[in-house]
Parts: C-alpha cells; structure tokens; sequence
C-alpha cells in the first residue's frame, strides 16, 4: 500500500501524445516534445523571446531536412529583430499575436497552421520547421524543406537514343514537377496521401482528369487508401497491395523512372502513382505490351520504329523459346533440321557427356548466375566478371568436352535477345517462364511446348489490371488498337487514345477543343 | 454468366469447326470425290446456311441457353432427361477429340509416349482452361483463332504457289452425283457443331446479331477446308490423295523454304494443338455447363475436375487402335452429329413453329 500511495504521477507515453492536440502551454509543449522526441539527437527544439510585450516561443525541426538559411532570414529574424521596426509592435496583444506573426512578421512562402502533434510530427519529418507560440494550442508549419539529394540524371534502367534524358530521383516534389513542368493543364492532378504507420510518407496519384476514367481514379483511391501497413519505403510496396492478381509471376502495374513515359501514359488515360523516397513511379492500368514498348518508339520516325518493334517481338519470343525449341528438336523431332546442319551439330556433341536438356540447364543456370553477378558487383568489377564467366562458358566449358558449340550460341543468343526485351519486369518473367518450358520441351518435345505455353496463356488472358485485359487489345480483340502494337502507328493516323472502360475523351486530334487549363 | 463479344463468338464457333476438319475433311472429300473433292467443300456453303437460319430460328424464339432452352420448349421431365443426354454426348466428343489427337501425336510426332501420358498431360490443361471461366476462354479463343487462321493462310499460299498445278484439279465433269452429297453431308455434320450458338448466343453482347456471327463462323470454315482440299489436290492430284490417311498433314511435309525450312509439320502439330485444346475445351465446357444447369449445381467449373477421370478413361478405352478410331470417326460419330445437331434441333424448330402458330391462332381468335 505504502508503494502505491508513494508511486510518482506517470508522464504519458509517445503513443498516447501523438493522438492528443498540441496544448497551448509552451511548459507542456516542451515537456511533450521531451517525450516525443526522447534519444532523437537529430531533433533542434530552440525557445526564444519575441516582441513587446515579451512572448515565448518555440521552434522545432530536424538538422538535415531544412534550409537553415530561410529560417533565419525569413523566420528568426523577423520575429527577433525586425519585429522592433514594425508598425504592429504596440498592438501586439495577447489574442492576436499568432494571426499577425503569420499574416505580417514571417514570411516562408509556404506556412499552414495545425492544431494535433500527429499532423505536427509528420509535417516537420518532411523537412518544414514549427514555430509554437505560448499561449496557443496551435502551430505554425512552415515549408523549409531543403535536403541533399541525387540530381536529376538519365535513368540507368531505360535508356533512350532519343528523347529526355531526365529520370525522376528520390524527392517527390522535384518528380512532381517534373510532371508538372510537361503537362501545364489545369485537368492535370496531383493527389497526396500519406501512408505507413510509422514512416508517414508522402504518396501521390496523378492523373489527367476527363482523360482518366473517373471510376478508374476513384479505385485506385480506395485501393491506396485501404493500405495499412507500418511503413512504406518504395513503390512496390504499393503494388503489392492494389494489383487485382497477387498470385502471379506478370507483372500488372509498370515502373518507370521516366517522367516523359509517365506523361505519354497519362495522356493515354492511364494514372500514376509516386511515392516519397523512390525514384520509380508506378503506372496503372498496364498491359502485356506496354512491357514490349519503349519512349524511344515515340521519339523515332515511325518506319524505323515499327521495324524495332517487330525486331523487339521477336527478341521476345526468342528469349522466351529458343533455348525449348532446341532441346525439342535435338531430342525429338531431328526430321525439322536439314541434313547439313544435322551432321554439324551431331559432330559438334560428340563426347558431350549430357543430354542436351542437361547441357542447356547448364548453361542457363550459369548465364543466370552470371547475370546476376553482374548486377550485383562493383562497376569497376562487373565486366571482368562478364569476360571471365564469357570465356568459361564459350570456350574452356567446349574445349573440355561439357557443352557443345551449338548449345553454347543458343544460349548465348537467347541471353542477347532476352536484353531486347525493355522491361525488367518483363524480362525477369521470360527468364523464369524459360525453365518451364525448358523442362516441358525434354520430357514432351514440341508437344510439351505448346501445352505449357497453352496454360501461360489462359493465365495471361484471365490477369486483368484495374479491370482492363491484360493481353488487351490482342484478346480481347480490338482491331483499332493493335496496329499500335506491333507496329508504331504513326502520329498523324494517331487520332484516338487507346479506350479505357469509361474514358470521357478518347480524341487526341482534330476535334478543336482546348483540353482545359 | 460473362459476356462475350462477337468478335469472341465468332472465334469460338471457327475455333469448334474448323481444327479437326483440317486434318479430316480434306482427305475424307478426296476420297469420294477425288480430284472434284473441293467442290463439295465450297457447296456445303448452300445447307450450312440452312443449319445457320434453323440455329438461329431457334436462339431467337428462346428465353434461355441450352440446355435450358430444351426445358423450355420440351417441359421439365423430356427437356431434362433430353440435356443429360446431351451432357454424355460433349463428354464424348470431348473424350473423342482427345483420343483423335493423342493417337496422331503418337503416331507422327512422338513414337514411343503412351497416349495415357498425352491425354493426362493434355486433360490437365484442359481443366485449368474451364476453371477460367468461358470469358477467359473466349479470350483465349481468339489468339488461338488468329494464330491459326494466319498459319493456314500462309500454309495453303506456300503449297499451292510451290507444289500446285492446276491440271491435277482436271477433269472437272466427272462428277458422281451420289458421292457429292454425302462430301457435302460429311461436310455439313462438321458446320452443324454450330449447335453450341444456342448457349453462346446468349452470352454475347447481342443475341440479334449471333445469327450473323454464325454466317461468318461458316463462311470461314468453308473457305479453309476447300482452300486446303484445293491446295490438297493442286499438289497430289485426287489419286493420290484419296489414299492418304492425312492429306493435309502430308502436304505440310511438301513445304520447302530455300532448302533449309523443311519438315515444318512439327510446326503444324504445335499450331494445331491449339486448335484441338479449343475444340476439346469448349465441348467440355458445354458439358460442364449442361450438367450445371441440369442437377441446378452451384458453379460449372467444379464440375471438370469431377468428370477429368471420366474424360480420360473414355478416351483410352475409346479404341484399341487408330483404325479402330478412324471407323469411328467416319461412321459412328458423323451419325451423333445428324442426330443430336441436326435432327433433334430440326424437331425443336418445329414444336417452336408449331407453338407460335398455335399461339397466334389463339390470340386472332380472341
């Protein structure tokens, strides 16, 4: 009993803080922050006295995320010095002093009042500076965001002859201006959410409004809304959570780093969604072929462009077979190859120990795992892995006797048209779907093949994104379409953009009409 | 139940017609025409457009899909007992189509595999394409379509532009009247699997607008088997031909590009496997879906796993052998095809011409 009577007044916990309204005690708010903020060495909390009669205040924000420079000049020294030359400062009473600092004596460009720790915490984690006044249970919130951050620089992943060479970095305003900077209209939006229990950041989902259905917008809304996870660090987090079929190895949503791809998507009605700290946006509702296509087609005169996207397709479908159809015809079907070249290969396997499943299993395993060496090392490294694992498999692994020659240029010819492929996404599919046709072709020849590309398929053709098709506009069919897809149709044919299921606008030329803004 | 477009309809209709027939009609016409055989291919436009108005007489004067549809017009007891029937047939056909196809890849393609590795290989894939749903098939439907339409295009152009001479099509006159009607008959059980419009048609986005489907649908299969007949006999001469157990998978062998593409009949298995998994796929699906309506279960998907064995074991046991198979082909099925496609649906029309006569009668009376 004697313990519990002597027990001390217990402070409250951060959790039971940050759901309470910032208190109008400056004392409180101290000790609240004390709290708050306990072991966060970054943290400045720094108390001054401003105006006559003397008012305390308070200013809070994080070493690293601001511009020190537009606090002093535009905030601190406002309020500390320049307040003596003001026409206010006899009329700075107790009730109005908050309205007049905000209105006459500070001057950031950008200031929000708020009234709970919650959105008080989340704003100066974002780079802006508080300022508490004693005596109000509010605080000002002023932009000051300024970090170190990557440029911009031509994206790694999607390199272009032609065109932009801007890529999008790390800081959502700099991508969304970006953005901005290619689509002036008014009808352009920018939505921000903030998602992550505990990293609270920041979202946002463009889209073009009367281009974008607006049922389409409204569930991708819902669907990012709907997100409760602790923390968000990376777009695919996202995609995780709102592409229709997670049991999949296609991919439904299409990243990019590339804010003239996403502008060209977002004409065609398609919404984009960006997230704070990723350099990669994710564009919905996406199709196989946008997997096949790249800005570069749109950025090329249209006859050298629909020749490298048929050359493209069949990279594709190289990639995808070439290594099956091999193995099929060495071990079943022999009658397909000429005379000639049948002697040739024949010779050429003489002595190798394996089965040409065996071998070509092989040699993919290797070429995977060199690929991902490759990706994985130092630059400075990388290449001299390549030339190295080059030369084992090209040469030492046939001189040895293992693998055979003609094994060794399918391979080789798959891994070059498997580069063709643009996406990665797209390209890591190829990669897996590979194995199992590879593992189909030994066991049933050709027949293996089409079974299994027979079920990849009806896969395929039952994925949807945000309920468009997947393998739109081949199944279902839509005649118009298509010729945008194996080929590049070009812009002065390229009247209408491809349909979306409650597309307002679906004219891209010739109607006359100023699409607003 | 999902829409389907017409564009899918009229994809699945070719996809049902025209793979089997490819292989089959061809050598069949050959047979009892010899070297005039492409001429029943082309007359069988004139009854096939018969089977498309009586189809279409009777998905227009319904309320609901077969086999619904035969409740409706027959009355609960018959129009049932009448779709349970029907559902034994598709699984069948169904059985049949596999076994047809197991037992060629086994003879031409891969000696050696039993066919109960094929059929089990093959059943598998099946039953994922019905658990899909109908308009996933649809979809599926039309890339195997343009896949197969394109192939056959390019096929019938190179054999007739390499190997083709018009004077094998020589003498045009001596013609056995008996033997062209029943080409034309043979060739008209095939264009009667348009039966399956009277479920499809309501499924589509207008029902109005099947009846036109359909008359492509036909169209197209026409076209194809007497272009290929024709190609056929241009490279074999009607002789020849009327030997052949597969003309038309011989005449693929014929292709030769530049010495070097050679042999491609492989190819031409691969691009016809996916003809046989539509027809196998969609006669299976209407059995599924009939068995639904019939015992009112819940959902048709669950219904292919169920009947995968039954499937399977029908079509081993079909036969013993391929010319076992082959008798089958040509006499008992062809007899199925008359009966439940032609026949049955002949009556139908009239107890619907019958009802409506009797109804208008009626309502002029009051």
């Amino acid at each position: 009993m004697r313990y519990i009577k002597n027990k001390p007044e217990s402070k409250p916990s951060p959790q039971e803080v940050i759901h309470t309204d910032i208190p109008a005690s400056l004392d409180e708010i101290r000790s609240q922050l004390d709290t708050l903020y306990q072991f966060c060495s970054d943290i400045v909390i720094r108390e001054f006295v401003f105006g006559n009669p003397e008012t305390r205040g308070l200013m809070v924000y994080f070493d690293g995320l601001v511009n020190k420079d537009e606090i002093e000049n535009n905030i601190l020294r406002p309020l500390l010095l320049d307040i003596d030359m003001l026409d206010v400062k006899g009329d700075l009473t107790h009730r109005d002093i908050i309205n007049d600092v905000k209105t006459r004596i500070i001057s950031p460009a950008e200031l929000k009042g708020v009234k709970t720790w919650d959105e008080l915490i989340r704003r100066i984690g974002s780079g802006d500076c508080a300022l508490l006044i004693d005596g109000y249970g509010e605080g000002l919130v002023a932009g000051t965001r300024s970090w170190q951050s990557r440029g911009i620089e031509s994206p790694d992943n999607e390199v272009v002859i032609f065109g932009p060479k801007e890529g999008f970095n790390e800081t959502l305003r700099f991508n969304t201006a970006q953005l901005r900077r290619r689509i002036k209209s008014s009808n352009f939006k920018i939505e921000s959410f903030v998602l992550g229990r505990i990293t609270k950041t920041d979202v946002i989902i463009c889209y073009i409004k009367n281009i974008a259905p607006d049922s389409m917008v409204e569930e991708v809304k819902k669907r990012v809304n709907g997100i409760d996870i602790d923390g968000i660090l990376d777009t695919n987090y996202i995609k995780e959570f709102i592409i229709d079929d997670n049991k999949t190895l296609f991919s439904q949503v299409m990243h990019t780093e590339r804010p003239d791809r996403v502008c060209g998507q977002l004409l065609e009605g398609k919404i984009c969604i960006l997230v704070d700290g990723s350099p990669m946006a994710l564009v919905l509702p996406s199709t196989f072929t946008d997997y096949i296509t790249t800005p570069d087609d749109y950025y090329t005169y249209y006859i050298p462009a629909s020749l490298l996207r048929l050359l493209r397709f069949t990279a594709f479908w190289m990639s995808l077979l070439l290594p099956s159809l091999y193995v099929a015809v060495i071990t079943y079907h022999h009658e397909m190859i000429p005379t000639a070249l049948l002697l040739t290969i024949a010779a050429s396997r003489e002595g190798v120990p394996f089965p040409s499943f065996v071998e070509a299993l092989l040699l993919e395993a290797m070429f995977e795992m060199l690929r991902e060496a490759g990706l994985r090392l130092p630059r400075a490294v990388g290449p001299a892995v390549s030339i190295v694992g080059a030369l084992i498999i090209g040469d030492a692994a046939v001189r040895a006797g293992l693998v055979s020659t003609p094994m060794v240029v399918v391979v080789a010819a798959t891994g070059i048209a498997s580069f063709v492929t643009p996406s990665y996404n797209a390209s890591l599919v190829v990669r897996i779907l590979r194995f199992g046709f590879l593992f189909a072709s030994a066991v049933l020849g050709f027949l293996g093949i089409m079974i299994v590309l027979v079920i990849v398929l009806l896969k395929m053709v039952s994925l949807s994104s945000f309920g468009v098709p997947y393998l739109a506009p081949l199944a279902p069919l839509n005649l118009a379409q298509i010729s945008d897809i194996m080929v590049r149709r070009p812009w002065f044919v390229n009247r209408s953009r491809p349909y979306l299921e409650g597309m307002r606008n679906q004219q891209r030329q010739g109607n006359g009409k100023d699409e607003g803004g | 139940m999902t829409r389907i477009s017409n564009s899918q309809l009229y994809c699945i209709l070719v996809g049902l017609l025209t793979p089997m027939a490819f292989l089959q009609i061809p050598g069949l016409l050959a047979h009892l025409l010899s070297q005039n055989g492409w001429i029943a291919a082309f007359i069988a436009i004139v009854p096939g457009y018969g089977l498309v108005l009586l189809f279409n007489y009777i998905l227009q004067h319904s309320q609901h899909p077969f086999p619904y549809l035969l409740i409706e017009h027959l009355g609960q007891p018959l129009g049932r007992i009448l779709g349970f029937i029907y559902v034994l047939l598709f699984l069948f056909l169904t059985s049949h189509s596999l076994r047809l196809f197991t037992d060629f890849t086994e003879t031409n393609v891969l000696p050696g595999t039993p066919i109960s590795i094929h059929i089990g290989v093959l059943i598998l894939a099946l039953v994922l394409g019905i658990r899909a749903g109908i308009g996933n098939l649809a979809r599926l439907m039309e890339i195997i379509v343009i896949c197969g339409l394109t192939f056959v295009l390019v096929l019938v152009l190179i054999v007739i532009l390499q190997q083709g001479e018009i004077e094998r099509l020589l003498p045009v006159g001596s013609l056995n009247y008996n033997n062209l009607a029943v080409a034309t008959g043979t060739n008209l059980f095939i264009i009667s699997k348009l039966f399956i419009v009277l479920s499809f048609g309501f499924w589509c986005g207008n029902k109005d607008e099947a009846g036109i489907v359909m008359k492509k649908a036909m169209i197209t299969y026409v076209l194809v088997i007497g272009m290929t007949t024709l190609s056929v006999l241009m490279a074999f001469g009607g002789t020849i031909t009327s030997v052949l157990t597969f003309p038309t998978f011989s005449m693929v062998t014929l292709v030769n590009i530049g010495n070097f593409i050679q042999n491609i009949d492989i190819i031409f298995i691969g691009v016809w496997i996916l003809g046989i998994y539509g027809i196998a796929v969609l006669t299976w699906f209407m059995a599924c879906y009939s068995l639904q309506i019939i015992l009112n279960l819940h959902d048709y998907r669950f219904v292919a796993a169920g009947t995968a064995l039954l499937v399977g074991i029908t079509s081993i046991l079909i036969s013993s052998n391929i010319l076992e198979l082959l008798v089958l082909t040509q006499v008992f099925v062809p007899v199925l095809y008359c009966f439940f496609f032609i026949i049955i649906p002949i009556l139908l029309f009239l107890l619907i011409l019958l009802k409506a006569n009797r109804s208008s009668s009626l309502e002029s009376k009051i």
